[in-house]
Formats: structure tokens, C-alpha cells, sequence
């Protein structure tokens, strides 16, 4: 037998499999799921069994989750309130860094209990987990170069501009419907995507106000936002769909926090203005 | 600034435990993998050999890359880290195989025919006769292949594992230094890929010395 | 795992263009890598004190550090120091020191080997050093190490799908964008396939050329 020969079966074999797997592994997939919303047990329960609430969070979000260089500790407005809803509980936190790709699959695999993240709130992201009431609101902007000529969200959508936003963030979705015109590409982290407007690789950076603001703050004078938000977002922790006790504790934990005034207490340490209650994140 | 670079090493060094769980683990397993699927590719039994060829092939086509995020979104249920150690050692052990069936192959026939005609088993005649010898001709080209598994292990960042390389991005949140930071990733993987490399050119030599002898 | 035939309906154009993204790359960048790995090889058989010390060190550092960090280097460092570079040329540059450098490894082992008779023939011809390398030697030491070279090259098409992360909307960039949107994973499938038939392309390709470069001795 050739060579040849076996380089066709080869690929052939492996279109088989492929499609194969395809067929036997989608039943499967299905009929996994509903045995495994009868079986599992709520993370609320193993909370409380292992007496350790773990989260996973992404670093890179400064005020939310970053990590403090000259300590080498997780800090964050997201974490400390993460670390409040463990006392309530009465159980240790665990903070697991991801990057961001790797944080809906941290949750949806059952590797932590909990997103305590900057996760935006989207319906087709409802269907994939449990949101809790969300801890913050911000507007996303697009950021742009000064004096590119860019100034309102319309010059955006044109086929000569480049937008880049975080991988695997809504904005790429989001970025891709409101200019669809545009050409959309993708940076790994915050700090990238400064890197690609500064050197002219893209002509706008889509994403929220905070993370637009610490880019501004890496390339003093460079940059400028375009007023107009493109998209309100509201931040929210989230848990899966098998716990839904734990979901009901956070919900419950946020409303109270909110009400006793220790929610503005950390908002104002974090954020650096005093909180005001809006229509998204509610008094 | 030497605090800066005294900040950054700091904050690296978390990602350096990260890797050194992963690369002992990836190195035993793609060399366990390589030896079974090697011997078995040497070996040429029927169908089997076509399951070999394929896996063999698929590996060798496939960027690692491509397969760390096929395997780890396709929600395979198990952390980022032990996705990046499985994808990293199924994807070398066909090249570790590779590696060893050419090792066996370069033995000389007579060393075959002199275990089969004592009556020693396929098994046997491979873990006593055989396969002593393989290890010596191919530690280099063993050690060449663990090489490029440290340098791959820069991909998992790709998939969320907490290594060198995503703290690295992470950091420069906060010490702004890009040329920095990869300069002190890029020398960490220096120091150890060149301090392999030259123990894979020492061995060499020594076998070949062996060898002569 | 699913192969979900709607992912190749939707986004067919998408994957296409990327699928032609990643052949151009391939074929641009393997060709500069192995230019650059002759060019640096016949400046190394050239032994000139002092430039193969830096070749040497180019050599060593760049096959012992892992291409994801050189290209990171090119492209998000570089701008930090005034020198920003479009994505295609980081890919270019990237791609051609890294693969360079493999590349003049292995030709310069064809080259030492290259009898000592066929350096004093030539020499004898009074022809000047890079006379001997540019007819003598170099045409023998380049044919021989064709098996190994094209063995290098298919490296290069594993070695695009890290462009997916310098802003290239290469085949891995295209799956991963697809996935963001639909958590539909067909798209890795898709590239997978691809990148499986450039390589299988590429060793029936590779098996010609060494066919008609064999000298039969």
C-alpha cells in the first residue's frame, strides 16, 4: 500500500470518527444533563461541607480583581464582596485566578462554585448560568486615539476601521452588531489592547468605562472616549443552574448589603466615588 | 525601576509553580504513551497499525494550540491545568513514539533474531532485549523533543492555566513594562531549554563514545 | 465534541477567508525562514571572527526560547519602545528568526559534512571562500538537507495558529471567535480538519520534492 493510500484513509478514517463522535456524543451530552440536575448536589451544600466558598476571578480587572504587586494579594471590589458573602456563610474563601477564556468553563465544569468577575449579564449568558443581582454598573465606551477624526459611534462603522476588544468578551459579539461594517479583532488582556491602539493596529477599543479608564492611565494624553456609551453593563456574579440555593444566599446577600449601607462602605473604598443607586443596580 | 524588575520576578514566580507541575507530569506521561504507542508501532499489527499511523499523524499535523482549546471548550469537565497536561502529553507521546520506534528499528536484526531464537516472548524479547539498548541512541532526540514541551507549555495560557506567561500579561496591568516582562519569561525559558540542550549534546557524546567502544 | 454541520453554513465565509489567511502565512513565512536559514548559514560557513559568535548566540537564543514569547516580544513590546510593526510583519519577523534559526541549524550540519575534498577542489581553483560555498558546497549541503528541511517547514503551519493571538484572523482565531458567540466548538473541528489536510498536502508535496532532489550515490 502506498503512501498515499494511507494518507486518504487516514483522512478519511478521521472524518469518520469525527462524525461519529458528533452523533453518539450530542445524545449523550443530552441525556447527561437532565441525570445531571437530578444526581448533583447543590454547591451550596458542599459549601458548607467543606467549609470553603470558591470563586474564580479574573486578574487583570483592576478596581474589581487584580492582584496587588507589592503584596502579591487578590484585592478588588468584586473580592471583597466575594469575601463578605463567605463570612456570612460563616466559610473560607478560595479565589482561583483564570484567564478570561478559561472563566464561563471554570463555572460550567464545576471547578468553583461561583463567578465573582466582571461577567456582564446577557440573555444568551442566562441560559448558561445563574446570575445573581449584580454588583455594579458601568457604561462601555469605545476608546479612541486623539485627534484620529473618530467622534461619534457612527464614524466607527466604516470598513477602514479596526476594532479590538478582550478575547472571548461580549464585546466582540456586541462590537460585530453595532458596527458591522467595521473589522473586529481581538486582544488577550487590557494592557494588549492599549498596546494595539497606541500603535495604530486598531483605530477604536471597545470595552467598559473602568477598563477603558486604566488604559487611558498606561498612555497619558493618547487616548480619548467617545462620550455616547455603546452599551450599559451590569456586572454580576453567577452560578450554575444545580445550585440554585447558593444562588438565592448571593441574591439574598447582595439585597442586604445594599440595604445596611456596607455595599456603599466598600463601593466608595473601591471605586473611589460615593455609590449611587441606578436603575441596574437598584437601592 | 530594580524594584519594577524585583515586582515582576516576584509575581512570576507564582506562574513558575504552575509549570513545574506541568512539566514533570507531561514528560512522564507522553514518554509512558510514547513507549506503548511506539513499541505497538514497531510491532505492525493489523489494524491496530492503522490506529497508530492516524494518531500519529493527526499529532504530527495538528497545532497544539488548536488542540488545547478544541479539547478544553469542548467542556471536558477537568481543570485548565490538567486539559493543558493531558493535551500536552497525548500531543508529544506521538512524537516520543516516533522517536522510540526509530530507536527500535535502528537495533540491529540480529539482536531480534537472537531474543526470538532463545523462545523469548514479543513482550519479553522488547523489556529485556530490545529496549535497554533503544535508550541509549535516543536520549538525545528524547531530550530535543522534551524541549520543545517546555516551550509549548507557553500555549496553555491560551485556556486559562495560571503559568508564566498569563501572569506576565496580568502584571503588566500594573508595571507597565512589555519589553520587561517577556525578556524575564523569554530568559527563564532560556536557561532551562539551553541548560537541556547542552545535556542532550553531552549525552550524545557519551554514547557515541560508547558506542565506538 | 460535536460536529455541528450549521457552524459550516453560517460561517463558511468567515472560515474560508481565515482557512486562505492561514496558506498565505504559511507559504510567505516558510519561504522567508528558509531564505533567511541560507542566507544566515552561508554567512556562518563564511567564519568570520566575531559575526559567528552573534550567529552563534542569534541561533541558540532563538531556538531555546518559545516562539509565543518572541512574538509577543515583536508585537506588544516593540510599540512600548517606539517601533510598532503591523501584525503581518511580526508574523513575518517572527517566524523567520525563530524558523530561521532551526532551519540554519540543520543546513550547517549538511555543510560540515560536506567532504573536505569538494572545500580543497574548489580552493584549489582559487576560487574565494564564498566562490567554494556559493557552487561547491552549499548546492550539495542544500539537496541533502531537503528530508529535513521540508520536516521544519511542516512546523511552520502549526507555528501560524499562534498568530491567533496577535490580532491575525487566521484559522484559530476564526474557531475561537466562532466559539464566543455560539459556545459551539465545531469550529475547532473545522480548523483541525484543515490544518490536518495542509499538512497531509504538504508531506505528499515535501515526499516529490525530496524524490527529485535524492541523488542516488
Amino acid at each position: 500500500m502506498s503512501k498515499k493510500t494511507v494518507a486518504l484513509l487516514c483522512v478519511l478514517a478521521l472524518m469518520l470518527t469525527v462524525v461519529f463522535t458528533g452523533c453518539t456524543k450530542s445524545t449523550s451530552a443530552e441525556s447527561g444533563s437532565t441525570v445531571a440536575v437530578e444526581e448533583t448536589v447543590d454547591a451550596m451544600d458542599s459549601i458548607f461541607e467543606s467549609g470553603k466558598l470558591v470563586v474564580a476571578t479574573e486578574l487583570g480587572t483592576p478596581p474589581f480583581a487584580f492582584k496587588n504587586a507589592q503584596t502579591g494579594e487578590i484585592e478588588g471590589l468584586a473580592i471583597e464582596l466575594a469575601q463578605m458573602f463567605a463570612d456570612d456563610l460563616g466559610v473560607e474563601l478560595e479565589v482561583r485566578p483564570f484567564e478570561w477564556s478559561g472563566i464561563i468553563p471554570s463555572l460550567l465544569t464545576g471547578q468553583v462554585d461561583m463567578l465573582t468577575t466582571c461577567l456582564t449579564r446577557t440573555t444568551a449568558r442566562a441560559g448558561k448560568m445563574i446570575f445573581i443581582e449584580p454588583f455594579v454598573a458601568v457604561s462601555a465606551h469605545a476608546l479612541v486615539r486623539k485627534g484620529s477624526g473618530l467622534t461619534t459611534l457612527a464614524d466607527l462603522n466604516n470598513p477602514d476601521v479596526v476594532l479590538t476588544t478582550t478575547t472571548g468578551g461580549i464585546y466582540e459579539e456586541l462590537g460585530g452588531k453595532l458596527f458591522p461594517d467595521a473589522q473586529m479583532k481581538t486582544n488577550g488582556t487590557n494592557a494588549d489592547n492599549a498596546v494595539a491602539l497606541s500603535a495604530k493596529r486598531a483605530d477604536a477599543y471597545l470595552n467598559d468605562r473602568l477598563q477603558l479608564e486604566s488604559s487611558m492611565s498606561m498612555y497619558a494624553d493618547q487616548f480619548e472616549l467617545i462620550t455616547e456609551p455603546i452599551a450599559w453593563d451590569s456586572l454580576a456574579f453567577a452560578t450554575r443552574f444545580d445550585s440554585p440555593k447558593l444562588a438565592n444566599a448571593a441574591n439574598m446577600f447582595m439585597r442586604l448589603s445594599k440595604m445596611s449601607g456596607k455595599y456603599a462602605e466598600v463601593f466608595q473604598k473601591w471605586m473611589g466615588y460615593a455609590y449611587e443607586p441606578t436603575f441596574e443596580v437598584g437601592s | 525601576m530594580v524594584a519594577d524588575y524585583l515586582t515582576i520576578i516576584n509575581f512570576l514566580s507564582a506562574g513558575l509553580l504552575a509549570l513545574l507541575k506541568v512539566i514533570p507530569i507531561s514528560m512522564v506521561l507522553s514518554l509512558i504513551i510514547g513507549i506503548i504507542v511506539g513499541v505497538l508501532g514497531y510491532l505492525q499489527i493489523p489494524i491496530l497499525k492503522y490506529i497508530v499511523t492516524l494518531y500519529v499523524t493527526i499529532m504530527r499535523g495538528l497545532p497544539p494550540l488548536t488542540l488545547l482549546l478544541l479539547v478544553f471548550f469542548s467542556g471536558s469537565f477537568v481543570s485548565p491545568i490538567v486539559t493543558a497536561i493531558i493535551v500536552l502529553s497525548i500531543y508529544h507521546g506521538a512524537y516520543v513514539a516516533e522517536i522510540i520506534r526509530a530507536g527500535i528499528m535502528a537495533i540491529p536484526k540480529g539482536q531480534h533474531e537472537g531474543a526470538d531464537s532463545i523462545g523469548l516472548s514479543v513482550l519479553s524479547k522488547m523489556v529485556h532485549v530490545i529496549m535497554p539498548q533503544v535508550w541509549l541512541s535516543i536520549i538525545p532526540s528524547l531530550v530535543g523533543q522534551y524541549v520543545i514541551l517546555i516551550k509549548d507549555t507557553t500555549l496553555i495560557s491560551a485556556i486559562g492555566v495560571m503559568e508564566l506567561l498569563n501572569y506576565a500579561r496580568q502584571i503588566m496591568q500594573v508595571v507597565y513594562r512589555p519589553v520587561g516582562v517577556y525578556v524575564v519569561v523569554a530568559i527563564f525559558f532560556f536557561i532551562i531549554c539551553y541548560c537541556l540542550e547542552r545535556l542532550s549534546k553531552y549525552l550524545e557524546r557519551r554514547i557515541k563514545a560508547k558506542t565506538i567502544l | 465534541m460535536s460536529f455541528n454541520l450549521y457552524v459550516l453554513f453560517d460561517w463558511w465565509p468567515q472560515i474560508l477567508s481565515a482557512f486562505g489567511t492561514t496558506v498565505f502565512y504559511f507559504i510567505v513565512c516558510s519561504i522567508a525562514a528558509v531564505l533567511f536559514a541560507i542566507f544566515i548559514s552561508i554567512l556562518l560557513a563564511m567564519r568570520i571572527r566575531g559575526l559567528t559568535t552573534i550567529l552563534r548566540i542569534y541561533i541558540t537564543v532563538f531556538r531555546n526560547t518559545p516562539l509565543l514569547v518572541q512574538l509577543f516580544l515583536l508585537f506588544y513590546g516593540l510599540p512600548f519602545i517606539g517601533i510598532s510593526l503591523p501584525a503581518f510583519l511580526c508574523a513575518l519577523i517572527g517566524i523567520m528568526l525563530n524558523e530561521g534559526a532551526f532551519i540554519s541549524e540543520i543546513i550547517r550540519g549538511y555543510i560540515e559534512s560536506v567532504p573536505k575534498g569538494d572545500w580543497e577542489a574548489g580552493e584549489s581553483l582559487a576560487l574565494s571562500r564564498f566562490q567554494v560555498i556559493r557552487y561547491a558546497v552549499l548546492p550539495q549541503a542544500l539537496r541533502d538537507a531537503v528530508p529535513a528541511m521540508t520536516g521544519q517547514i511542516s512546523i511552520v503551519i502549526k507555528d501560524t495558529s499562534l498568530f491567533s493571538m496577535i490580532m491575525i484572523s487566521e484559522l484559530t482565531r476564526v474557531s475561537n471567535s466562532i466559539y464566543a458567540r455560539t459556545f459551539d466548538t465545531t469550529g475547532f473541528l473545522i480548523s483541525a480538519i484543515c490544518y490536518l489536510l495542509l499538512f497531509l498536502i504538504l508531506s505528499v508535496v515535501s515526499k516529490q520534492i525530496e524524490k527529485r532532489f535524492k541523488v542516488k550515490r
